[in-house]
């Protein structure tokens, strides 16, 4: 074998510049060293010499200094330069050799690692830089291997699920970090499927059982050895999402104040009150409660009543139970919002007031909030939440929305009341208007039948003037017109007294007895039979004008056309019903066929007996009038040759 | 003329109407016979048995009204029949209702004396004729 060829042949192909050289300079360079400096040949290298290869032109004479010293060196790191100046990162080692005559001579090679260098030193600068990125990124980023978990993650990592150590994660089951497992597991089916997901909210688990929001990347890259690993970011978008929500509520919350103060404008009366429920359920779902309600005051009788209402499906209705209850049974409900703040129970069993807890927990409430609707400082009554299914408490963001939904309700419930009452009042206005066209026809026909019987008296008279027939009609005529007359000042006072009536408190037995006073005379030439039936208790309120009027009538009617010689007994009888005082005056005469009559009993111009023509269809028209300004209501029965009873009922 | 009609009958509540109504009417048709009832049904009752030429019918009546007569006469098979309603009112409502009631020939405004009789009987031959 051929040793000098093979060592020539390693020269020439290894990288390494190889040089031989002794104190006065190098001796031997082989291919790869002229390469190195960029020299054209091994001969040009020799011909430059050695010094103007070092980048310090002292660098050389040191390490000569030491191969002196120590025989050798190895892996010295100087810098050299190229032919055309560039320099040369470099490693030298070298031996020493003395030769038979004494000559010293040394052997060495050269490593170029410029480009080593300038790579480790930029591993070294991204290595800090991921560091940093490491400290102070808010992401967490993991690595995790398909079938064997999570095998890197950065501090952020470990604060957001709230660990103290990477090591506790490595340790745990990957699903264990996510609130459903099977997010992981569709996550790595679409990493899997598609190499990469982006910002997928999921909800994941901390440590001691809490949850976040996470938006995850993360992509697929298979290493050399064919791993699969998963490379991802977690940011938690708790808070993000929470303002997120928080922005939706407030949208959506602006939603229902629109709807509920623009749905009013120029909506008609009749399709208000259903509107209003419609809002109720509107606002309910919206702070997700199970009842909403309207209740109204009335702050001078101390009554309050629930006046509109929404409920869930599979929720009671408490609408029922809910009327006409007394303020001063629940003060605890009450008295807070006739000072304008509302009231909020939280667990209604907790109430100390009996009367109010019986009462909510009968309504199978749980927690509730009552707002106030205040009109100008006054309270009229509150809009409420019931809870049935939860307990409930109230931010104060929904307690400032359900105080401005109960403030645009005042607005819809005033405008309600006060159409109501224009129609109301319209309706009053169209009636009386009728009853008084009504009344001029009437009263004109009386004056006008009378008036043409006194003509045509006078006519008769001329020719026959001592004809006492005629002069009793005279006289009965004339004294029909004056009837006629009275009656129309009667009328004309009670359509003047009808709207300002102040109700006073009278008593009925001493009234019914008046009325009889009156009738005395009228009563004894008849040899009427009065059996009066009143406790002296009883009380009614409204004008004693009209009760003096009301019995009046009934009971001359009831002498008039409810007695005959055989039948002489009136009775007058009184008593108290649930609400109501019912009174009757009842006769036992020929009595009135109701079956084609009954209509007709009432209305002006109706009479209905032929032979006492005195009647001017004015006494049961009025009747009923009186009655019903002071909120009673009138009815009769009749059976024919029984007698007739009418019956009034006023409020007690 | 004056001599077809034979029996006239005078439908009203008020007594004195009748007398006065009677008076009248013996002026006018002096050879027929004069009838009256005190309301309504009595009139009804009364044509059930005895046919009349005139009927004299007030309006504003207990029991049965002039109106109810009508309509009830509208149901029956009858002999003709001049039909004549007197009435004090002057609710224009009646006024209409009997211009478009076609078993009425006229609407007469109280006093029924000769001059309301006769304009009424002459208006009704008037529009007849046309």
């Amino acid at each position: 074998m051929d040793i000098s060829q093979l060592l020539e042949s390693i020269n020439q192909n290894i990288n390494e510049g190889i040089y031989r050289s002794d104190e006065k300079g190098l001796i031997y360079v082989n291919k790869a060293f002229a390469k190195m400096f960029g020299y054209s040949s091994e001969e040009e290298v020799l011909a430059t010499g050695s010094l103007k290869l070092y980048k310090d032109p002292d660098a050389r004479a040191e390490l000569v200094q030491k191969l002196k010293e120590s025989g050798s060196f190895e892996n010295e790191e100087v810098i050299l330069l190229k032919k055309n100046g560039e320099e040369i990162y470099a490693l030298i080692s070298s031996v020493i050799y003395n030769d038979k005559e004494g000559n010293i001579f040394w052997d060495g090679a050269i490593r170029d690692v410029t480009e080593l260098r300038a790579t480790s030193l930029l591993a070294k600068a991204s290595d800090r830089l991921l560091q940093n990125i490491n400290k102070n990124i808010n992401e967490g980023l993991y690595r995790s291997v398909l079938g064997k978990g999570v095998v890197y993650v950065n501090d952020e990592f470990v604060r957001m699920f709230g660990y103290n150590e990477p090591n506790e994660i490595y340790n745990k089951n990957v699903e264990d970090l996510y609130l459903n497992a099977d997010d992981r597991k569709n996550l790595v089916e679409q990493l899997l499927e598609e190499g990469a997901f982006q910002n997928k909210e999921v909800e994941l688990l901390r440590r001691d059982g809490t949850t976040f929001w996470g938006y995850m990347s993360s992509i697929r890259t298979v290493g050399e050895d064919g791993t699969v690993y998963f490379d991802g970011a977690i940011r938690d978008i708790t808070q993000q999402k929470e303002s997120d929500e928080a922005l939706k509520y407030h949208a959506e919350m602006q939603k229902v104040l629109i709807n509920l103060s623009s749905k009013y404008i120029n909506m008609p009366v009749e399709l208000m009150d259903e509107s209003i429920v419609g809002s109720l359920e509107e606002l309910g779902k919206f702070v997700n409660v199970d009842r909403a309600y309207i209740f109204e005051y009335d702050l001078n009788t101390r009554i309050y009543s629930n006046t509109y209402e929404w409920y869930r499906k599979g929720i009671g209705s408490a609408l029922d139970d809910s009327q006409n209850l007394r303020m001063d049974d629940y003060p605890i409900l009450v008295d807070d919002h006739l000072k304008g703040k509302p009231i909020f129970i939280s667990d209604v069993s907790l109430l100390e007031e009996e009367k109010a807890r019986k009462m909510l927990i009968g309504q199978e409430i749980k927690s509730l909030i009552t707002v106030p609707l205040m009109e100008h400082n006054q309270c009229m009554g509150f809009v409420g939440f019931d809870s049935v299914k939860n307990f409930r408490t109230y931010s104060e963001d929904e307690i400032i929305l359900l105080k401005v939904a109960a403030e645009i309700l005042v607005n819809i419930l005033t405008r309600s009341r006060d159409q109501k009452q224009l129609e109301k009042l319209l309706v009053t206005t169209n009636l009386q208007n009728k009853r008084l066209k009504d009344f001029s026809y009437i009263t004109s026909h009386n004056f006008r039948s009378s008036v043409a019987n006194l003509m045509g008296l006078a006519n008769v008279l001329e020719s026959d003037p001592t004809n006492s027939e005629y002069l009793g009609m005279l006289k009965t005529t004339t004294n029909k017109l004056h009837d006629a007359i009275e009656n129309i000042n009667e009328l004309l006072n009670f359509e003047n007294e009808i709207s300002r009536l102040e109700p006073e408190e009278i008593n009925l037995l001493d009234t019914v007895n008046g009325v009889l006073e009156l009738n005395n005379q009228i009563i004894k030439e008849n040899e009427i039979e009065i059996v009066l039936c009143i406790e002296d208790n009883i009380v009614l309120n409204g004008s004693s004008a009209y009760f003096v009027s009301i019995f009046n009538n009934l009971i001359t009617n009831a002498i008039k056309y409810g007695t005959n010689k055989k039948s002489k007994k009136i009775e007058i009888s009184a008593k108290k019903m649930n609400k109501e005082i019912l009174v009757m005056v009842k006769d036992h005469g020929l009595g009135i066929d109701l079956g084609r009559f009954k209509e007709k009993m009432f209305k002006l111009g109706s009479r209905f007996h032929s032979k006492e023509s005195e009647g001017q269809g004015m006494g049961l028209f009025m009747t009923k009038q009186q009655t019903e300004a002071m909120g009673g209501r009138i009815d009769l029965e009749s059976e024919i040759n029984k007698g007739t009873t009418f019956k009034l009922y006023f409020n007690g | 003329m004056a001599s077809r009609i034979k029996k006239i009958l005078l439908v009203d509540d008020d007594d004195i109407f009748l007398v006065l109504g009677t008076i009248t009417i013996e002026k006018l048709f002096p050879e027929a016979e004069i009838f009256t009832v005190p309301h309504g049904e009595e009139a009804l009752e009364f044509l059930e048995e005895t046919d009349v030429d005139i009927m004299f019918l007030d309006l504003n009546m207990p029991i049965l009204d002039g109106w109810e007569v009508l309509e009830e006469l509208a149901k029956r098979e009858r002999k003709r029949m001049a039909i004549f309603v007197v009435t004090s009112s002057i609710d224009p409502s009646d006024r209409e209702k009997a211009n478009n009631n076609p078993l009425v020939y006229d609407l007469i405004e109280k006093p029924l004396d000769e001059t309301n009789i006769k304009s009424a009987i002459k208006k009704k031959r008037a529009s007849r004729s046309k």
